[in-house]
């Protein structure tokens, strides 16, 4: 056995080996010294070489004595049994290296971890409060949760989704504070996913929800970790998926949408303020365009007279209706919007001023749209970014045209029943068993502590 | 295809289909109706018909900081009701005529004698006229009244607009009534409707509001002075303002008035005369004085001004009295503050004659308008 140059494969190893694929970072590492004999069988590319170096090899030479690193080899924290053989391929895929030593097989965790660096908040900013928001990594964020939130109660939950990406994914809750309904019913969805793959937190959350055609969402995707910690103390479920900067919170109800961790950082008198700009955000977002519509062909006795002969000059020249008017300008806003979100940052600006400001005089220095609706939709495109969960805003830009629809086939009239159609929908929904239109009558005091019943 | 795919596109075609046979009806741009901001009625000029319809329609502004005027058209058209006249005129336009803004109803002064229902008939039963347009007497011509351009007025604006909503002048000689309220007062026993007049210049380039005009179908109308019509609202509205002359006790003030309540009380005890007790509180100041006023006897003055313009407003109860209308209302309030029978309002017809107006003044001064 010494005389040759590469020690035979133990069998087992031998056969896990064969049945993976032959590409160029499966690793088969021999370590031979004088009569010990330790195979060594990981993939490269998620493997942490310097680990391995320091807690597997340096102290293989160092020992000197297999019975010896054997028995190290038992000891090490990170060690688990192998499981059956195709478990252990995907254990395998994930960072874990066989180590037959000592005629025992020992399967370690050494894996490299993903993108472990905490950017900067990018889609929920505020000024006040955390500036970082969750990594890449599943247990880095599992253990940011951790550190923002020291308490016995919170319950850490392993899954792993039966796709073909076998991503992880963490199930996060206060367990004095979780319904256990919810719980069970998020558990339930989680082991009857059928797709075939999932790769962030944004799909998860898609494929979590029943129905298909749905406009709202019914979890949220948050990047903060104050969030997080913010929906635990209230009872809610967080799922945090590897790979992902993302947490989805479970359930939600609309008014979760319309919180903005900001209000948590001022004093009462202006986090009221900001709600309710935000409030008055949504519905100009989701009314002033078809109010245009409304007072235009419909109904200008609501405004004062001067103000509809302003509108009425306004539309002087205009070649087509007010509600071809309005859907064309808000089509324009919208390519902008997506626009910008594609473009790099270092030009997006100028795209959305060269967009916006030339796009609109243009447009009215050939009457092909009205002052008036350039400043409402100038104001519409403004107040989306108010709303603080972009994807509530998502969903209100696509409900506006339908209540656009509305009011050009049946004026104010339309307007209100469109709305109130809204409203039916909303309280149909439900977020996992909570109705979506719940409204939280509990103060944030009482939110925010945690007490057991 | 499943069925369930097929009952969506069914229903989907059908709620085209029908929404789309629904639209149209209603469906009219802002640019396509030409607003009607003003209405005048007059006696019709040619023999066999009645009246004489005005309207003035203002043409929308592309660009308010360009415009200078305004720019207004006015149609005229003669028949035998209002209602077939604005048909007529409905056909000089290319656009829709749309009512829906329409602030003001100017009439004729020759046509407020005699009963007025006939010609309210139709500015009450039509239903995009709103209720909240402002009423007024035109003099010379309503057609004059229109017309007019006060060199000040806006592009944008309509001056008539300004006197009654009281976003302009906040003046106590302006009386301003709504249609409802006309109508109400005129048809209501033992009240009479007040309007204002409003006087446009032989230029056409200014209008004056300082007069009012009482009426009730079973009298003559009745027109008020301007310190009456300045009285009538003072007390009705509990609008203030500058100037209301007091010469009393050998002082010679001008008041400015910010705050004044009228409550009255009839009383028809037996054996005594019917009497009428109307408590006023007004709240003010002296803006002018021929003579130097000290503070330290602010309570003489009140009191002297008190008598004073309890006088004027007893003079004007009694000057009301004879011509037997009831602008305050003092029959409604008689009615409304006993037993209701057949006899109810007989025995006001026979009471208001003799009534005896007793007015107690409670004048506050609170400055004399000077530092000594």
């Amino acid at each position: 056995m010494t005389e040759s140059k590469k020690p035979e494969m133990p069998p087992f190893m031998k056969s896990i080996s064969e049945a993976l694929p032959s590409s160029f970072d499966v690793l088969h590492v021999p370590l031979t010294l004088d009569d010990a004999h330790v195979h060594l069988l990981y993939m490269k590319t998620v493997v942490d070489g310097l680990t391995l170096q320091q807690s597997i090899i340096k102290p293989f030479y160092e020992l000197d004595d297999e019975r010896k690193f054997g028995a190290y080899i038992q000891g090490l924290p990170n060690r688990l049994d192998p499981p059956q053989p195709d478990e252990l391929l995907i254990m395998l895929t994930s960072g874990f290296v066989l180590v037959y030593a000592d005629s025992t097989y020992s399967i370690l965790e050494i894996r490299k971890l993903g993108n472990t660096l905490q950017g900067p908040t990018i889609s929920e900013t505020t000024i006040h409060g955390p500036q970082l928001s969750l990594s890449e990594d599943l247990e880095t964020n599992v253990s940011i949760v951790r550190q923002h939130y020291h308490q016995p109660n919170l319950y850490v939950e392993t899954h792993q989704l039966n796709d073909k990406s076998n991503m992880s994914i963490a199930l996060l809750y206060d367990e004095k504070e979780v319904n256990v309904d919810v719980l069970r019913r998020v558990k339930e969805k989680l082991d009857g996913l059928d797709e075939p793959l999932i790769q962030s937190a944004g799909e998860l959350a898609v494929r979590l929800t029943s129905r298909r055609f749905t406009l709202f969402p019914t979890s949220i995707l948050t990047e903060r970790p104050d969030r997080i910690v913010y929906n635990l103390t209230g009872g809610k479920i967080i799922l945090l998926v590897d790979n992902s900067p993302y947490a989805i919170v479970l359930p939600v109800i609309f008014f979760d949408f319309m919180v903005s961790m900001e209000e948590n950082y001022h004093t009462y008198v202006i986090s009221l303020y900001n709600t309710l700009l935000g409030w008055f955000g949504l519905l100009n977002c989701l009314l002033l365009p078809s109010l245009y519509v409304a007072f235009t062909a419909y109904s200008p006795e609501v405004l004062s007279s001067e103000l509809t002969l302003t509108m009425a000059g306004s539309r002087i020249g205009v070649p087509y209706p007010s509600f071809i008017e309005v859907i064309i300008m808000l089509f324009f806003v919208e390519l902008l919007t997506e626009a910008s979100v594609r473009l790099p940052r270092s030009i997006n600006a100028a795209a959305t001023t060269v967009g916006g400001l030339i796009l609109g005089t243009a447009a009215t220095e050939a009457s092909l749209a009205s002052n008036v609706l350039i400043m409402i939709i100038a104001i519409v495109a403004i107040s989306t970014f108010v709303i603080p969960m972009n994807e509530l805003g998502f969903a209100v830009r696509i409900v506006r045209l339908l209540i656009i629809l509305f009011t050009t086939l049946f004026g104010l009239i339309g307007l209100i029943s469109g709305l109130l159609l809204l409203i039916v929908h909303l309280t149909n929904m439900d977020s996992f068993g909570e109705p979506y239109l719940r409204i939280g009558w509990r103060g944030k005091r009482s939110e925010k502590m945690v007490n057991s019943e | 295809m499943s069925s369930k795919w097929m009952k969506v596109a069914v229903l989907s075609i059908l709620l085209i289909i029908l929404t789309s046979s629904i639209s149209g009806c209603a469906y009219k741009g802002v640019d396509k109706r030409a607003f009607v901001v003003g209405i005048g009625v007059d006696p019709a000029k040619e023999n066999g018909n009645k009246f004489r319809v005005t309207l003035k329609l203002a043409k929308p502004i592309a660009s308010l900081k360009s415009s200078t005027a305004n720019e207004y058209e006015l149609l005229v058209h003669e028949s035998d009701s209002v209602a077939e006249a604005i048909r007529f005129l409905e056909t000089r336009e290319d656009k829709v005529m749309d009512f829906s803004q329409t602030k003001i109803l100017a009439l004729n002064e020759d046509l407020l004698s005699g009963d007025l229902f006939p010609l309210m008939d139709y500015f009450v039963r039509r239903g995009d006229l709103q209720l909240v347009l402002y009423v007024l007497m035109a003099k010379p011509t309503a057609e004059d009244v229109l017309k007019a351009q006060p060199p000040l007025e806006a592009a944008g604006e309509n001056s008539l607009y300004n006197y009654f909503d009281k976003t302009g002048t906040e003046s106590p000689f302006v009386t301003t009534t709504f249609l409802f309220e006309f109508r109400r007062d005129y048809d209501t026993k033992g009240k009479s409707s007040a309007l204002p007049i409003v006087e446009a210049n032989e230029a056409g380039t200014q209008l004056t509001v300082t007069n009012s005009i009482v009426l009730k179908n079973t009298v003559e109308p009745y027109v008020l002075t301007p310190t009456e019509t300045k009285l009538f609202n003072t007390l009705v509205d509990g609008a203030g303002g500058y100037g209301y002359k007091i010469e009393n006790a050998g002082y010679k003030f001008m008041l400015t008035l910010d705050h004044v309540k009228m409550k009255i009380k009839i009383h028809t005890n037996d054996g005594q005369k019917p009497r009428a007790e109307v408590k006023i509180k007004a709240v003010g100041a002296i803006s002018e004085s021929d003579k130097l006023l000290k503070l330290k006897d602010l309570d003489h003055y009140s009191k002297i001004s008190g008598e004073q313009f309890g006088e004027q407003v007893k003079n004007l109860f009694v000057d009301l009295q004879e011509k037997n209308v009831d602008p305050f209302g003092f029959g409604l309030k008689y009615r409304s503050s006993r037993l209701n029978t057949k006899d109810t309002l007989d025995n006001w017809k026979a009471i208001y004659p003799e009534l005896e107006f007793d007015v107690k003044m409670d004048m506050q001064l609170k400055s004399v308008g000077a530092i000594e």
